[in-house]
């Protein structure tokens, strides 16, 4: 492992392989339920898959973090009990949750699991950070993506967890864990059902014009044929507003921050993580070996510059920004 | 340039030409599923409620599209005409062949491929997800698609190389990197 952990995510047992092959020093996944965020049709691993796979990643001195990073539903609390579960049953390094009472039941069932907190917890402040340390004895917070560089570095100085920040794939422009956009159109949201825009809820119909893309019957953009999309979600919509179409929340583009990696390094980040559990194994063999690559150039104290446009196509949209770590507009 | 009555005989000669070959086609796509099935029969479970459906893979370069039924127990692969297909699929995908040969086999990003506007759903956008993460967990490879299963392994790395060089192609206005 370099000076900064390389987390990547892993939506079935191929792209965990994958990750590991390519240079994830962890991997993060999910179990086949509403317990995590990525809750998609035909992903994620049942129990004997994430058993193999924690026995696959700790024979090639790699780790499993295990996503259980939705707010469990009153009556249905057994469901997130069973996830957790089976992931200290398994052997998982850590468990990933955001919930307290998933947080709570996990330091009670096995005291010595790892607890990561989720950017679903959408920790941003030393005092709260502080709570979840004292409290369920959390030992790293993952930082929302809403967070500027500064005020990361600022977070690092006080804080008494280790840094976890997102550096790659999809943006979420609202605090997370707190985003009603999805829930409001189709009725699940990732906070509750683990799905952000339901696929039985989206549809792309095609037309002499192009791809309209709608959520709940409801349209979201309008594509010529040929031009780049972006995910069929809410917040990436087009809205008419003063007779302009335009997106209104944020624009389909996608987080790059590798050129990012020395500033958080130095600032005291210990992870860097790729979001991406939906996308496949091209794709996080592609992103994990860049980074890799880039890390390792950096503990070399070589520039990470040759790395930093090899992910482009990857993009949503084709473009790639570095969100509010470059944050002007505050 | 063709006139548009002659293009129309043209798309229809190739049609029923490529229908011709139906019977090896088809029992060799045919053999592929049972053998990826019975290497990661677990995989096509993936496919939840999608168990059984029919997709429709519209290669719009090629005069003919595949209906593809992928079960528990295995699955089916047949050749159809573009103009008279039946309906009732669960969902269809379109997009060039080399492109739909790399997501099939796992080698192209799937939502890549869709942001750029090289592929485009209709139908289930669940169904489609579903497939995708089956296809995924089931590691297929080019060979085991397109050729016979004793010349897979010896033939995988050569069509590997023929796709990328196509879809390199194609980005590149039909001229590869390094082809002048």
């Amino acid at each position: 492992m370099g000076s900064i952990e390389l987390v990547c995510p892993a939506g079935s047992p191929a792209m965990l392989e994958a990750a590991i092959e390519a240079g994830a020093d962890s991997v993060y996944c999910g179990l086949r339920d509403e317990t995590n965020a990525r809750n998609f049709p035909g992903l994620n691993f049942d129990a004997e898959e994430l058993a193999r796979a924690v026995d696959f990643a700790h024979r090639r001195g790699a780790k499993v973090l295990v996503a259980i990073n939705t707010f469990a539903r009153a009556g249905g609390e057994d469901r997130w009990r069973a996830s957790a579960k089976t992931a200290i049953g398994a052997g998982a390094d850590a468990i990933i949750a955001a919930d307290l009472a998933v947080l709570a039941h996990v330091r009670d069932l096995s005291p010595t699991m790892r607890l990561h907190l989720s950017v679903q917890a959408a920790a941003n402040t030393p005092e709260a950070i502080r709570f979840y340390v004292e409290t369920f004895g959390v030992r790293r917070v993952v930082v929302p993506r809403v967070m500027s560089a500064p005020e990361i570095a600022e977070l690092i100085k006080e804080s008494s967890a280790e840094v976890e920040a997102f550096v790659f794939g999809g943006l979420c422009v609202m605090t997370e864990g707190r985003c009603a956009l999805s829930s409001y159109v189709s009725g699940q949201s990732p906070n509750l059902s683990g799905v952000c825009s339901p696929p039985e809820a989206v549809s792309f119909e095609r037309t002499a014009e192009g791809m309209v893309s709608r959520l709940s019957g409801l349209a979201l953009d309008k594509t010529p044929s040929g031009a780049t999309a972006g995910y069929p979600t809410l917040c990436k919509g087009r809205f008419a507003a003063d007779g302009e179409a335009a997106y209104l929340f944020e624009e389909p583009t996608s987080l790059n921050a590798m050129g990012l990696l020395a500033r958080l390094g130095e600032a005291g980040v210990t992870a860097v993580k790729i979001e991406g559990r939906q996308r496949g194994k091209a794709y996080v063999a592609r992103v994990t070996h860049a980074f890799r690559k880039a890390i390792d150039a950096l503990d070399r104290g070589e520039s990470t510059a040759p790395y930093e446009h090899m992910l482009t196509d990857l993009a949503e949209g084709g473009r790639e920004t570095q969100g509010a770590y470059n944050k002007r507009w505050r | 340039m063709m006139h548009p009555a002659e293009e129309r005989l043209s798309a229809r000669v190739l049609t029923d030409l490529a229908l011709a070959l139906r019977p090896p086609v088809e029992l060799l796509l045919n053999h592929a599923i049972k053998r990826a099935w019975r290497r990661s029969a677990n995989a096509f479970g993936r496919l939840g409620p999608y168990q059984g459906r029919h997709y429709l893979i519209d290669p719009v370069d090629l005069p003919v599209a595949f209906a593809l039924t992928l079960t528990k127990d295995g699955g089916t692969v047949k050749l159809v005409r573009r103009t008279r297909r039946p309906v009732g699929y669960v969902a269809e995908i379109a997009g060039d062949f080399v492109d739909l040969l790399a997501l099939f086999d796992g080698s192209a990003d799937a939502d890549a491929t869709f942001f750029a506007g090289e592929l485009t759903v209709t139908g289930e956008t669940g169904a489609v997800l579903a497939l995708h993460n089956a296809l995924e967990a089931a590691d297929l490879r080019l060979a085991d698609l397109l050729a016979p299963a004793a010349l897979a392994p010896g033939l995988d790395p050569v069509l590997q190389r023929i796709v990328e060089w196509r879809r390199a192609a194609k980005r590149t206005g039909g001229k590869p990197h390094g082809v002048h």
